[in-house]
């Protein structure tokens, strides 16, 4: 049976890990290396790794990083930030890297999306969406979360998953890094758009949260920062609960 | 180190080579990326890892000199070959994305695209194998065990008794398979954390035939 994935979440600045919320007032929270070893000692599912800074410096990926890092992680690494062209995208998979995920340069560029599922295949694409709350509604921003994009992200995530992407992340901005929850509705309204698995962040503070967006919605994986930087509970300790509940995961050999 | 052997790992521009890469050098054994199909010779196995589509794996393979030099190593030579996810695929007789075309035919089969009544593709995640038979490559690895998967074609086998192994994901689906000197994974032993690396272990132990 296919496993609901748990993929911790690194966020890299300049030189080193941080976190923040609703995607502002980072702080510092680490190095990379140990935190990576720590969690493939773990037995995580997947990381994830974004270089939050890249786009507003409009700098290349940081390979050497990758490299180093895909060094120490025997699970599937998925990279995302600053990536904006092909070259980009085949740089990192020599890295290292398995899966890079793209948001910002796609909404000028979407060209780009379809061009890379047809090179590296769509498994390896994954389509990132930041969404705001907006009233009632949802908006899509790009940038960091610095800028509002005009396209509604159910259409967006359909068009993207069109496209090529082989998985949609969606993360709210609003819940991001507040452990107060996932925004349901938005992940919930994200999977019943797409027939691509769909990956939930933003919000989570422990299992919990993550039965609520199970039982709310179809998504293929969780994503989850704080709840590993500023607590106790480890992913097999959240992996263990939710097992309780019913749902499928995977415990390492 | 000593018992450490030569890998090759084939590169034909289709696939995630440094994890590959990665982990074979971590079992002590020298992996070396073979993008010549002429400096083949030496390497006392073979990985050939792929994604993405069968065709655009076949041109390369055609366009890049492979299948010839694939063909005498794997079939003549009967040196160990172990395809993953799309490079076992490519070992089959037939793909068909929509029309039949050749695959490299060291194995009798068809590759198609899983079902996808109410499933999300691709199937991507951990997943449960089960061994069918015994295979050179579990050795040592428990029964049901979760590898990583990342696919939405599946090779169809005209031959069960080559199957090592299966997996479900709305319909049951060969997970790997043995063929004499010739095995194959639908899963990545490269990012399946332990189980993975065992599963590479054995590969690069065993003997050529």
């Amino acid at each position: 049976m296919l496993k609901i994935r748990l993929i911790p979440t690194l966020l890299w600045k300049d030189f080193g890990l941080v976190k923040g919320e609703k995607f502002s007032s980072l702080r510092r929270v680490g190095p990379i290396l140990p935190t990576i070893k720590v969690y493939n000692a773990r037995d995580v599912d997947e990381i994830m790794l974004c270089d939050v800074g890249a786009t507003a410096k409009n700098i290349d990926p940081n390979y050497s990083l990758i490299e180093e890092v895909a060094s120490q992680c025997y699970v599937p690494l998925t990279v995302s930030g600053g990536i904006s062209k092909l070259e980009h995208i085949e740089k990192l998979l020599v890295a290292g890297a398995d899966k890079v995920a793209l948001n910002t340069s796609i909404y000028s560029n979407p060209f780009l999306l379809t061009e890379a599922a047809e090179r590296f295949g769509s498994q390896c694409i994954m389509a990132s969406i930041d969404a705001k709350r907006n009233g009632d509604r949802w908006i899509c921003v790009s940038d960091s979360g610095t800028k509002i994009q005009t396209v509604e992200p159910c259409n967006w995530a359909r068009q993207l998953a069109d496209r090529g992407a082989g998985e949609i992340l969606i993360t709210s901005v609003d819940q991001d890094g507040t452990m107060t929850g996932y925004e349901l509705g938005l992940i919930e309204s994200i999977c019943s758009a797409v027939n691509v698995p769909v990956v939930a962040s933003g919000g989570a503070a422990g299992a919990k949260h993550m039965v609520e967006v199970l039982r709310n919605s179809n998504v293929s994986a969780l994503c989850a920062a704080s709840i590993f930087h500023f607590t106790e509970i480890t992913p097999l300790d959240i992996k263990k609960e939710l097992m309780e509940f019913g749902f499928p995961v995977r415990i390492g050999i | 180190m000593p018992n450490s052997k030569d890998i090759g790992i084939i590169d034909c521009g289709i696939s995630n080579l440094g994890s590959i890469a990665q982990s074979i050098s971590n079992l002590g054994h020298n992996p070396i990326i073979v993008s010549d199909p002429e400096l083949i010779s030496g390497k006392s196995h073979l990985i050939f890892p792929g994604q993405g589509t069968f065709s655009e794996g076949m041109r390369r393979i055609n366009s890049l000199g492979w299948n010839e030099v694939l063909r005498s190593e794997v079939l003549d030579n009967g040196k160990p070959i172990l395809g993953i996810c799309l490079g076992m695929q490519l070992f089959a007789k037939f793909g068909n994305e929509g029309g039949l075309e050749d695959g490299l035919g060291f194995v009798e089969g068809e590759v198609s695209k899983l079902g996808d009544e109410g499933l999300r593709l691709p199937h991507i995640g951990w997943n449960t194998v089960c061994q069918s038979r015994d295979s050179r490559l579990f050795v040592s690895i428990p029964q049901n065990v979760d590898f990583y998967f990342s696919h939405s074609f599946i090779l169809k086998l005209a031959k069960d008794s080559i199957a090592t192994a299966n997996c479900n994901y709305g319909q049951p689906f060969t997970a790997s398979l043995e063929c004499k000197n010739i095995f194959g994974t639908q899963f990545h032993p490269e990012k399946s954390s332990k189980a993975g690396r065992q599963l590479l272990k054995n590969f690069c132990e065993v003997e050529i035939c």
